[in-house]
């Protein structure tokens, strides 16, 4: 049984079509990829995923369940959203770790703030943070309830090359027990840590493979060159 | 100063303002709501005079109102500050039910207004030697039920707006109060009223509570009958309130309103 199970996803706001009919599956313990330019529908399908916007048509399951109800197995954590600016960095992580159940909050947050380096910034209000530093209360939360299934959404934007590997470095950890579904636009990001990647562009599913793969297919080093190739229709 | 800035800038408030219908209730509605209240209450000030219940009447309705206000605007400014921090999207994430986020509101809106309702008796009765107990504890309470019903179906149906609209209307949070308050007859009686505004008066469940509380302070009676009428359609419009921010929150996944920010 896929971890994520998505089948013929069809979205369209008015006349724009976000998704055309798309399929994919996560297996349980891989890191899977959208990658895409910008407006190809990426974050439309992990906000369907995560039950925050309905589907005109098709099929998405979650464990097996509809999203609504695999919400406690999953988290998200997206690059747009912010957590409550005038609450503190423990106020917020206990607010979501009690509306997820989490048991042991207390030892669970000082574990999370310690593996993101944020322990000092514990009773910091959420609003004085930097970029960097909300983007790691950001996982944190996304971590909060020890998912199986995790929806990262450009999560690492804001990140400096260290914290963003050491970032990386923690996702990975995270594979054996935990599906992912990520998107960045850090191809290098996507080499080093997806399993499986899937192109999107006009809302459609132009390639899905391993990276070294589509590399290979198309004679380039790099996945960067890849996506450039594939989203100026050179291929 | 270049006049064509000015001009620029006026015409940015110009398109604001033909996007933000809330900001007409500015130029028309609250402009002739005030022409109202104060009008009808000046006709009954002048009986009130006669038999020395004018501070009963007048502070009792503002305690009573204020009670009201607090619990109705609590429900949606809550609501409104997840969508000002972009946290909406993280909380419809959680496992969080629609009916939780109410609950929670609601409790949390009926603490904050019994705070503040304690606190304006015991002003009442420092500065105007106005107790509102003094009708008896049990009025009092019945009273405040009624309000708290009806400020939970005003907070519901709220929410339910902001979720399929958006902030952008958020000045209706804490406006649509004061919107019904005419119709309410909070501070002058029902008989105060024009015929037809009467008729759409009855409608509103505090109506009932005031007139109930005028009749307590006037002769210490109560119309229990009235007063079961007015908790009949608080519960009916409570349930509808609730189908409808339901609705709002189906809505709002459809047209993808808990992922945009700023709207």
């Amino acid at each position: 049984m896929p971890a994520i199970e998505v089948k013929n996803l069809k979205k369209s706001y008015g006349n724009t079509v976000a998704l055309n009919g798309i399929s994919f599956n996560v297996e349980e313990g891989e890191i899977f990829g959208l990658l895409g330019p910008n407006g190809a529908g990426k974050t439309t399908a992990i906000d369907i995923i995560a039950g925050l916007l309905t589907k005109d048509s098709g099929e998405v399951k979650i464990l097996n369940k509809m999203p609504d109800d695999a919400k406690q197995e999953m988290n998200v954590v997206s690059s747009n959203t912010w957590l409550t600016g005038i609450m503190s960095v423990y106020e917020n992580l206990k607010v979501y770790g009690m509306l997820y159940g989490v048991k042991d909050l207390d030892e669970r947050i000082g574990n999370l703030l310690e593996l993101f380096e944020m322990k000092k910034f514990r009773n910091e209000l959420y609003q004085r943070l930097s970029a960097g530093q909300q983007t790691r209360v950001n996982l944190c939360k996304g971590l909060i309830n020890s998912p199986k299934i995790l929806l990262l959404d450009e999560c690492t934007a804001g990140l400096d090359p260290n914290l963003a590997d050491k970032t990386r470095k923690i996702i990975k950890g995270l594979k054996k027990k935990t599906a992912i579904l990520f998107t960045s636009h850090n191809m290098l990001e996507v080499e080093r840590l997806c399993d499986r990647i899937a192109f999107l562009q006009s809302g459609a599913i132009t390639w899905m493979g391993p990276s070294n793969k589509l590399k290979q297919m198309h004679g380039k080093r790099t996945l960067e060159e890849v996506f450039i190739k594939l989203a100026r229709g050179q291929a | 100063m270049k006049f064509y800035r000015v001009n620029a800038l006026m015409l940015k408030y110009w398109y604001i303002g033909l996007r933000r219908l809330d900001r007409l209730l500015d130029v028309f509605y609250w402009p002739l709501i005030g022409m109202l209240v104060w009008g009808f209450a000046a006709y009954y000030v002048t009986d009130l005079v006669k038999n020395n219940l004018i501070i009963g009447i007048f502070v009792g309705g503002a305690i009573l109102w204020t009670f009201f206000n607090r619990a109705q605007n609590d429900i949606g400014i809550y609501i409104l500050e997840d969508f000002w921090s972009r946290n909406i999207f993280n909380l419809f994430a959680s496992p969080m039910k629609n009916s939780e986020l109410i609950v929670s509101t609601a409790i949390f809106g009926l603490v904050r207004s019994l705070a503040s309702f304690l606190f304006l008796v015991l002003i009442g009765y420092l500065l105007y030697s106005f107790n509102l107990f003094s009708i008896g504890i049990l009025y009092v309470s019945v009273f405040a039920s009624g309000l708290i019903l009806f400020a939970w179906v005003i907070g519901i149906f709220v929410t339910g707006m902001i979720l399929r609209y958006g902030s952008r209307i958020q000045s209706f949070a804490w406006t649509i109060g004061w919107l019904i308050q005419p119709f309410s007859a909070v501070f002058y009686p029902l008989s105060s009223l024009p015929d037809w505004l009467q008729k759409i008066s009855l409608l509103f469940p505090p109506t009932y509570i005031f007139e109930g509380m005028r009749t307590a302070l006037n002769n210490g009676t109560m119309d229990w009958r009235n007063l079961a009428f007015s908790f009949a359609i608080n519960i009916i419009l409570l349930i509808f309130a609730y189908l409808f921010f339901e609705k709002s929150v189906i809505s709002a996944k459809k047209n993808g309103m808990l992922i945009k920010f700023h709207e």
